[in-house]
């Protein structure tokens, strides 16, 4: 069982909380064709590395942040604040 | 056969003032104070103890601890429980137990008969023998033969199991020697500590030998080090207790099996600790020669457990068969407790041998092997090979083998640590960790006492600097010098013949010829041969023999062991209780139930209580005297629709949504406009998630400017609020939207039907009721029957209704109060089973029936919801490139089922001229209409909305049933009763 580092509580078990899976890009425009629309929602990034993903803390605080993990070890990175832009770069790992 | 025979009279540490009487199999037995089921039955010359899994051949003990493969036994009476290794019981007064796996005795077994078939049950049997003509036939009896104990038939009522967390610098698994050092020099630096066993006492190895520290015997170092950890209020020493799982950063799950506490039956241990200490040791491994497993054939480091801890010496004339040096201490202590060892048969060369040798009165043979053993229902003799071929035969009655020592790298390996092969060794150790564990001692691969100690206090300190403590100063203590760990490995013997039954795994009568068939079959990589052969796959998990597994597999492909690798080592480390898993999460301590303050009133009339989503309790239906469930629900819904009824609608979940941007989220959530709803007025709409799935339906009002209430159904209520904190958190940081859940923060009572405003006049209110002053979806504030309320005009039922919102410390005195009031009306209370007839006739939605995941609002008819002009809303995109693709949809009908009055299932499939062919269609729900006196149903329909008139056919398993397609409302089509 995992500890998380909400951004506010710090390191709670990961039973507070929800995950939500792998970060997306930022929401496309209006007039992005079907497909890519399609890929936006569908395809989210599956690596065996480092992934930055989405948490809540339901049974706490209520903050939805990102942190970054790694599939396999599952060492956790980083603790960015969420933004619509700041940590949703076409979902590529850093 | 009197106890002394077999009982040293001065060796081990049993309490020899305390007499424990027990039953084994019927038979009455006694044994000591601090003994274990399987020493006791040692002094007692029992040696014959169970039969074995496929073959029932006669078995005995083998083991001392958690290792033993075959003596399984059933535990009776108080306690009752199955497959406990007879090593790990401890011996209570009253203890009864039996053998598993053999009947009616191990002596006298009716399905030994087996082995005169073993030519046709290898491995894998069941796959090629036993289908003819059908395998259905043979496979009842192929179960019963097989498993073990039976399960207790009852839950046992006084077991209590209980949970605790523990959170400290340093957790130290093991507390023999290494573990013990590490314990000590942690708890001296101040660090919080906690260290777990499963043995019953400390020490480890320092008890199972005749170990010697700072002169003097190891087990009172031993003694000294508990009473300093045990006055340390720093330190949590547990023993008995088996740390079974290593978890994600450095959680441990541990069960104690013996708490202190009486009342406690087991204490199950969730640790975190900043580090972990693995100092779990190493557990022997047998050899492979032909009948390696007659009762009376053990490892050496159980028969030098039994002379030491439990002062039992299993035979008079024991025979050691070693590849190894570590065996020679056994030699050494047996024959200074009395007991002359007849043979110390080394397969290694004898220049190979040192200092372990030194002063053994016993002939060695050194370069010879074990061929074969002889004797029945115990061992008699073995015959030993020279190198050159030739066989000597020789009597004994005891058999102790040691192929060498493996690691206890379990927990090491769980924690996602990798392992490597060492050749001196020849098995694996831990290697790399990847989290933030130290292994020390045996299990680190490290042999010899002496420099496994002074490497654990190197260890350790840096431990406690990491930890942020200073570490003491500490003078390892001396240790008796002893002849350096030195192995030769031996995977299986030589002049094996095809047909040995040499058990490579003994509990699952795995022989070494069964993995040769594996792997000739194509079963060659070590997980395929571990789950073809089932090597490894029983309750000891192949603690002795799995190495030797991958031994053989790199001989017999003349690959390296570090190329085959071990297979997965998973949790538990041993079998554990389910109740210390569980602790006292249970029922409704792990999963509450929700309450409306009216739960008690519904009990008190005798209400069947439902679950309503999301742990809600609600009344299904009131029974009636006289009358069964469906005569409840008639009365009910006919009251609706023609008098007046009550129902309890606290759990819908609500929304108190306000802020300068509060208007702009409501737009972005329902795919209808809301721009233009008016201050005290609500509209129905529909939440879609981002891949046009209809995510959730409710009413929402308009309270002032950017200020709304939302309400959801009872389910989803969570779901939305989920959905909604990530829109605003993650997609629209900037806007200024406050979401304040009050789904608790109001209970309603909704009056329902032609009468309801009369009895809302009745209860008295300051608000103008009128139709004309308080339309349908209007909302207002007020007091009714004195208490402050907001009386909102929703109707989830088709009738007038008033849904008199109050606070939870009013809502038990006004429901009282209307139903008070109403009884002049005849009110009666509502319950689910009648909202859904009634919300069926209307045709209203309802997620999880005709919101089943694949309909659309357009496909539910409701095309009037997606705002032509507002398009910006979740889940737009996504229903619009779904039915792009031209493809049939499947469509909300009504259906009238010709089914002479009996209910259709919901989920019944609709097929084409009702074929058993893939379906068209389903029935979402199914219900007597009380206002058309017949049996109802709503379906989704490919194409539903062409074919309306038709007749499609459902199918109820065997039966069709004819049903015409119709609009799907059955009542008031215009709305107008309920906006009367």
């Amino acid at each position: 069982m995992l500890t998380l580092p909400c951004p506010f509580c710090g390191q709670r078990d990961e039973t507070e909380f929800q995950n939500a899976g792998p970060t997306k890009p930022a929401r496309p425009d209006a007039d992005v064709c079907d497909a890519e629309w399609i890929d936006w929602l569908t395809v989210p990034v599956n690596p065996i590395g480092y992934v930055a993903e989405k948490w809540w803390h339901a049974k706490g605080c209520g903050k939805w942040f990102t942190i970054t993990r790694h599939t396999v070890t599952h060492e956790i990175v980083t603790n960015e604040p969420v933004s619509g832009e700041a940590n949703n770069k076409n979902g590529e790992n850093p | 056969m009197t106890a002394t025979l077999f009982r040293h009279p001065t060796c081990g540490r049993v309490n020899r003032s305390k007499r424990v009487d027990f039953e084994f199999n019927g038979k009455v037995y006694s044994g000591y104070e601090g003994d274990t089921l399987a020493s006791a039955l040692l002094a007692n010359g029992v040696f014959l103890t169970a039969r074995s899994f496929k073959y029932h051949r006669p078995r005995g003990i083998m083991g001392a601890g958690v290792e033993e493969p075959s003596c399984l036994v059933e535990l009776l009476g108080e306690n009752a429980a199955g497959n406990h290794a007879a090593t790990v019981v401890r011996l209570q007064p009253g203890l009864a137990a039996k053998s598993v796996n053999c009947w009616p005795s191990p002596n006298f077994d009716l399905l030994s008969i087996n082995q005169l078939f073993a030519r046709f049950l290898p491995a894998g049997f069941y796959y090629k023998t036993f289908m003819w003509p059908n395998w259905h036939l043979f496979e009842p009896s192929i179960r019963r033969a097989a498993g073990l104990a039976a399960a207790p038939d009852d839950r046992i009522p006084d077991q209590h199991f209980e949970t605790r967390h523990w959170y400290g610098d340093v957790l130290i698994v093991g507390s023999g020697p290494c573990g013990l050092l590490a314990a000590l020099i942690a708890s001296r630096s101040g660090a919080r500590v906690m260290i777990v066993d499963d043995n019953t006492h400390p020490g480890g190895y320092l008890r199972k030998s005749q170990a010697q520290i700072n002169g003097r015997p190891a087990v009172d170092w031993v003694a000294a080090v508990s009473v300093e950890l045990d006055a340390n209020p720093e330190v949590t020493h547990l023993q008995e207790s088996t740390v079974w799982g290593y978890r994600e950063n450095n959680l441990l799950m541990i069960t104690e099996r013996t708490p202190a506490e009486t009342h406690v039956f087991q204490r199950g241990w969730k640790a975190r600790a900043c580090h972990v200490v693995v100092a779990t040791g190493a557990i022997e491994r047998n050899l492979v020669f032909n009948n390696n497993d007659r009762p009376g054939i053990m490892l050496a480091s159980a028969v030098q457990a039994y002379l030491n801890e439990f002062g039992v010496i299993p035979g008079h004339s024991p025979i050691i068969f070693t590849n190894n040096s570590s065996a020679y201490q056994l030699a050494h202590e047996l024959q200074a407790a009395g007991t002359k060892v007849a043979g110390m048969v080394d397969s290694r060369p004898a220049d190979a041998i040192g200092a372990e040798k030194d002063g053994l009165e016993t002939p060695l043979y050194a370069g010879h092997q074990i061929l074969t053993t002889h004797g029945g229902k115990h061992i008699t003799a073995v015959t030993i090979r020279a190198e050159d071929g030739t066989t000597t035969r020789f009597d004994c009655d005891l058999l102790a083998v040691s192929g060498g020592w493996n690691p206890t790298a379990h927990l090491f390996s769980q924690s996602r640590g990798t392992l490597a092969f060492d050749v001196d060794l020849a098995s694996f150790v831990p290697d790399r960790a990847t989290q933030k564990l130290t292994c020390v001692g045996a299990a680190a691969g490290m042999m010899n006492m002496a420099p496994a100690m002074a490497e654990t206090v190197t260890a350790i300190k840096a431990i406690i600097n990491e930890c942020g403590f200073e570490s003491p100063a500490f003078t390892l203590p001396t240790l008796a010098p002893s002849p350096d760990y030195h192995l030769q490995p031996l995977w299986h013997v030589d002049g094996m013949k095809p047909g040995d039954k040499a058990f490579v795994d003994i509990q699952n009568d795995v022989t070494l010829d069964d993995v040769g068939l594996a792997m000739r079959e194509g079963f060659d990589t070590v997980e395929h041969v571990k789950r073809y052969t089932t090597a490894g796959m029983g309750i000891d998990q192949g603690k002795i023999g799995n190495v030797n597994v991958i031994g053989n597999i790199a001989e017999a492909s003349n690959k390296q062991l570090k190329d085959i690798g071990t297979t997965t080592f998973r949790s538990p480390f041993t079998p554990i209780d389910f109740g210390s898993i569980a602790g006292q999460r249970n029922g409704a301590v792990v999963l509450p139930f929700r309450h409306t303050p009216i739960t008690q009133w519904n009990r008190d009339q005798g209400a069947v209580m439902y679950e309503a989503g999301a742990r809600w309790q609600r009344p299904g239906y009131f029974p009636i005297d006289g009358g069964d469930m469906q005569d409840a629900i008639n009365a009910e819904a006919e009251a609706v629709r023609y008098g007046v009824g009550v129902y309890d609608g606290s759990p819908l979940g609500k929304f108190d949504i306000s802020g300068r941007d509060a208007a702009a989220f409501i737009d972005l959530l329902y795919t209808n406009d809301f721009s233009n709803l008016k201050i005290g007025m609500g509209r129905y709409g529909i939440m879609l998630s981002d891949d046009g799935m209809i995510l959730d339906d409710g009413v929402t009002f308009k309270l002032a400017e950017n200020h709304y209430l939302m309400s959801t159904s009872t389910g989803f209520a969570d779901l939305v609020f989920r959905h909604m904190e990530y829109l605003l958190q993650v997609e629209c940081p900037d806007w200024q939207v406050w979401i304040t859940p009050v789904t608790s923060q109001w209970c309603n009572a909704t009056i329902c039907g032609p009468k309801a405003r009369d009895v809302l006049a009745a209860l008295g209110t300051s608000v103008d009721i009128s139709n004309e002053a308080f339309p349908f979806m209007a909302m207002r504030n007020g007091t009714v029957a004195g208490m402050p309320a907001r009386i909102c005009r929703v109707s989830f039922t088709g009738e007038v209704s008033f849904e008199i919102n109050v606070w939870p410390r009013h809502a038990k005195d006004m429901w009282v109060r209307i139903m008070e009031v109403g009884a002049p009306y005849g009110i009666v209370p509502v319950g689910s089973e009648t909202s859904h007839v009634l919300r069926v006739e209307k045709g209203f939605l309802s997620l999880g029936h005709e919101v089943d995941g694949t309909a659309d609002p357009y496909d539910l008819g409701m095309e009037w919801i997606m705002s032509l002009t507002k398009t910006h809303a979740i889940g737009r995109r996504s229903v619009d490139i779904r039915r792009s693709s031209g493809k049939p949809r499947r469509e909300l009908v009504g259906l009238i089922p010709d089914s002479d009055g009996e209910l259709v299932p919901e989920g019944a499939p609709i097929t084409p001229n009702g074929k058993r062919v893939a379906s068209e269609g389903f029935v979402s729900a199914c219900v007597w209409s009380v206002v058309n006196k017949q049996v109802i149903a709503l379906g989704l329909l490919t194409d539903g909305r062409a074919r309306i008139g038709q007749t499609v056919v459902i199918r109820d398993q065997d039966r069709a049933i004819k049903a015409i397609v119709t609009k799907p409302c059955f009542h008031d089509p215009k709305g107008q009763r309920l906006r009367g």
